[in-house]
């Protein structure tokens, strides 16, 4: 029949204010390793949540083994023979490694009408399945005795104990030793003679070149291509990851960066496997861009330093006065703001109007006598920042989960504004908005810089980087790892310095 | 960490977020809502009952 | 919200449900019973409401923070206690406190606030500093403020009150029943609190995404512990009043009240979902209830049946308040 084992065309998918999959598409050959690659965001996990049945595909079809397939759910994939392994584990560390692998299709025994979990046969299965990917573990021991990378290698095993033809790795190295990435690329090598299909999701281009064949690259939700991977090199995967031309896509600064006013030293957080020894200073009226894969520990960072994380060390100096920062609430006094990743989890106050979701950060500003808040106060500060930064919305007590995410956005910015800060902290300020609202944005962080206020800008997006920022900083896996200046910038020297792994 | 961080479809709260009412709640969550629609629908025909009764029966 | 311009009545029946029912049975008990419409019933539900509308405004704070204050109806009943304790009348012959010279009622009162108000606060502290949920901790309290009530009162229950208190509950100023004043006073300071001060933006803050309320410099803690005091004071409040309406007070009084207190909130659009929830729909809650009451009181039906029917309602309020948010999500 077809030469491809499983096909995905034409998958369209959309969420609400965003297309995450725009006509992808995937041909896996069986005995093949796949990659696909992407940047974060380029939808490469939502499509294979697609695969997987966990999202519900809005057009395309998937082909397996010659027929249109729908697939409703993790188990029914496996149950069909494709399997994947995890970014995150899900582990159950009371139980077994044995009832781990198996779990949720126990082998079992029939006395008559009761049915019991065959404890021997599974066991003696799990046995076999970790030989085969020679692990040594005991399968009776708890899950929980393992290493995070040792889980990682049962996961995969359950992976494989599956007898399944596709498997997907979702950034299988990820929390694996030198010794055992190359125990996962002798598995990998195994499974590709007896013929499985293997996706390898990762960002780690020597990976990518040393183990895979082909190389899918998707950017936006769209499908770039597909090639082999004995012609690729890493700048070639890079360009057409990101490539993308920088037209008018951001709007002439005018801001001239001053003196550093604010400066953080050696600032490590408690947890020891996020930020350690950040040391960085922004200049007044400067833009700074923080750049850096997921899992960098970029918005853990700022995080710590606007005080919801603790840290174990480091020095905030501001203005040449030391600060203390424990909480929200000091940081805010001190004249920072923090613009969050998530505005639906962490920033909107969704039931609430936009009326008093700009004026909760400030509300000492608008009192009568003391106790009692001024409405026409609130409601002036309202019209002020509606007009200013253009915010399309009905009335101020229209609630603020019915406006779209670039208006939504530009209310929390007000929020902010009303105290004036001096250092704007923000976390992926143009995420899920289309590109009209990205652009009023951006605007509004020129003008801010300008004005003199610092500006610290995560972001995923590469040419937003160099598109806004006056320097970028650059973090891997939790340390600073370099500064790149914003006239220099471009997307091979941000990339090898947020894949500078130790 | 996953990579997609756009709104998620299947963005069910993670039950340790969730204050003790919402988390009673949340184990109907696999309920048809017509069910539920049923069961008002019944206690208020209860609550109908009860009180004709009461009222005939003084 | 699936239709959004026209009216749609189905909408309106199913989220109005209880309050339309309630409407009809006060229809149908006037039209068939002397003496329903009359400014003497009326007066009769002000009075009952009164009490009931003070506390269900207590727990408001809680409910809208998405906690919950199952302590309420015990906590009013040591209220209760309190005030009977301070206010037997001297030559009262089974007097408690037979030492305690003649207290002024608007001492009594104070006292009995404060004390509350320490007890709500201490139900604060352990939910906020202690991150215990609201549900367990309250329940806890429940349990150790109903202890506390019988140790106190030697499982003796009071009567004998000094005619200025049970004035309290039954006197009028203007035909207007006193406990009316007191309801309206709480009534006007909820809607000031609620509406008009830093306090109320950030419960609501705190009710609508505590996450976010926290990123924007609320003080979660010192809000959650206002709250809770807050409540305390008011079921301080009100069992005071209750003990003058009752003329007695023991430690069964107050049992129970947070459940229709609750439910009282939820009909009135306080709910689960947090962030939510006005004073005016308070009030609408403690209506019903109270008329469903008066109703089948003044229709002669058993007391039993009464019963029957407000568990009911109470298991119709939180069904509907379930299906509100899951069709939300």
């Amino acid at each position: 029949m077809s030469e491809y084992r499983l096909e995905m065309r034409e998958v369209v998918k959309t969420f609400p204010g965003v297309k995450a999959l725009n006509h992808a598409q995937l041909k896996l050959r069986p005995g093949t390793v796949h990659a696909l690659m992407g940047e974060n965001g380029a939808g490469k996990s939502t499509l294979m949540k697609c695969m997987f049945g966990i999202y519900h595909m809005d057009e395309g079809e998937v082909i397996y083994e010659g027929e249109k397939v729908s697939i409703n759910g993790p188990l029914d994939a496996l149950n069909r023979g494709i399997a994947m392994v995890h970014q995150e584990l899900q582990p159950i560390p009371e139980r077994s490694i044995g009832e781990n692998i198996y779990v949720g299709r126990y082998p079992v025994k029939r006395f008559g009408p009761i049915t019991v979990i065959d404890h021997d046969k599974m066991y003696e299965d799990a046995a076999r399945v970790l030989k085969e990917v020679h692990l040594n573990y005991d399968p009776r021991a708890k899950l929980g005795t393992l290493s995070v990378s040792q889980m990682q290698l049962v996961e995969i095993a359950k992976a494989v104990s599956a007898d399944c033809k596709v498997l997907i790795l979702d950034e299988p190295t990820s929390s694996l030793t030198a010794a055992e990435v190359e125990a996962l690329f002798t598995i990998v090598n195994e499974l590709r003679e007896k013929g499985v299909s293997i996706v390898y999701i990762s960002h780690k281009m020597d990976e990518i070149l040393r183990i895979t064949d082909e190389v899918t690259i998707m950017r936006d939700g769209q499908y770039v291509g597909t090639w082999n991977a004995k012609e690729l090199t890493t700048d070639f995967i890079i360009t057409k990851m990101v490539g993308r031309e920088l037209t008018d896509l951001y709007p002439k600064r005018e801001n001239v960066p001053g003196e550093a006013v604010f400066q953080v030293e050696d600032f490590t957080s408690i947890n020891p496997k996020s930020f350690r020894h950040a040391t960085f200073s922004v200049r007044k009226g400067e833009i700074l861009g923080v750049a850096g894969l997921v899992g960098a520990q970029r918005t853990e960072l700022m995080e710590g330093l606007f005080g919801l994380r603790c840290h174990t060390a480091g020095r905030i100096v501001y203005k040449g006065k030391e600060l203390n920062i424990n909480q929200p609430k000091d940081a805010i006094d001190n004249g920072i703001a923090l613009l969050t990743e998530d505005r639906r989890a962490t920033g909107i106050l969704g039931v609430l109007s936009i009326a008093d979701n700009v004026s909760i950060a400030s509300l000492n500003q608008y009192l009568i006598g003391g106790i009692m808040l001024d409405d026409g106060k609130i409601e002036k500060l309202v019209q002020d920042n509606v007009a200013k930064l253009s915010i399309k919305t009905p009335s101020s007590k229209t609630q603020i989960q019915s406006l779209s995410g670039g208006n939504q956005q530009k209310v929390l910015i007000s929020r902010w504004l009303a105290n004036d800060p001096d250092v704007f902290i923000m976390d992926e300020p143009t995420r899920g908005i289309d590109v009209g609202a990205k652009y009023e944005i951006y605007c509004i962080i020129a003008e801010l810089a300008k004005q003199g206020k610092s500006i610290i800008m995560i972001s995923s997006e590469m040419s937003e980087l160099i598109g806004m920022a006056d320097r970028i900083m650059v973090m891997c896996d939790g340390r600073v790892t370099g500064f790149i200046d914003g006239k220099d910038a471009n997307q091979e020297n941000i990339m090898a310095l947020a894949t500078q792994f130790e | 960490m996953d990579e997609e961080k756009r709104p998620r479809e299947s963005d069910r709260p993670d039950r340790s977020q969730l204050t003790g009412i919402e988390n009673f709640y949340e184990n109907f969550r696999k309920v048809p809502l017509k069910y539920l629609d049923l069961f008002i629908g019944l206690c208020v025909a209860a609550l109908v009952l009860v009180i004709a009764l009461g009222i005939l029966n003084r | 919200m699936e239709k959004k311009s026209s009216f749609n009545v189905v909408k309106f029946m199913s989220d109005n449900a209880i309050i339309l029912l309630v409407l009809l049975l006060a229809l149908f008990t006037g039209l068939t019973s002397k003496n329903f419409f009359t400014t003497r019933n009326f007066s009769n539900l002000v009075i009952n409401m009164s009490p009931r509308f003070i506390i269900a405004c207590g727990v408001s704070g809680c409910l809208i923070t998405k906690g919950t204050d199952l302590s309420a109806g015990r906590q009013v009943g040591l209220a209760a206690c309190l005030s009977a304790m301070l206010l037997q009348s001297v030559d009262y012959s089974a007097r408690m406190l037979p030492w305690l010279p003649d207290v002024p009622v608007w001492a009594a009162l104070i006292a009995v606030v404060v004390v509350m108000g320490i007890i709500g606060a201490i139900n604060g502290c352990v939910i906020a500093f202690l991150k215990v949920p609201p549900f367990i901790a309250t329940l806890g309290m429940q349990t150790i403020v109903y202890g506390a009530c019988q140790i106190i009162t030697n499982n003796q229950p009071m009567g004998g009150f000094k005619s200025s208190y049970s004035n309290v509950a039954l006197g009028s100023f203007m035909k207007i029943p006193y406990l009316a004043f007191f309801a309206v006073a709480v009534g006007a300071y909820f809607l000031f609190l609620y509406n008009k001060t830093r306090h109320g933006k950030y419960m609501y803050a705190i009710g609508g995404n505590e996450s976010a309320a926290q990123v924007a410099g609320v003080n979660v803690v010192a809000t959650l512990i206002r709250i809770y005091l807050l409540a305390g004071m008011m079921y301080g409040l009100a069992g005071f009043l209750v003990g003058a309406k009752a003329g007695g007070a023991s430690t069964a009084t107050g049992f129970g009240y947070e459940l229709e207190a609750i439910a009282a909130c939820t009909i009135g659009g306080v709910s689960a979902n947090g962030g939510v929830g006005r004073v005016s729909g308070i009030l609408v809650g403690v209506l019903v209830f109270e008329a469903l009451k008066i109703c089948l009181q003044f229709l002669g039906v058993d007391p039993a049946y009464t019963f029957i029917a407000q568990g009911l309602v109470i298991i119709v309020a939180v069904a509907l308040d379930l299906r509100k948010y899951l069709a939300k999500k």
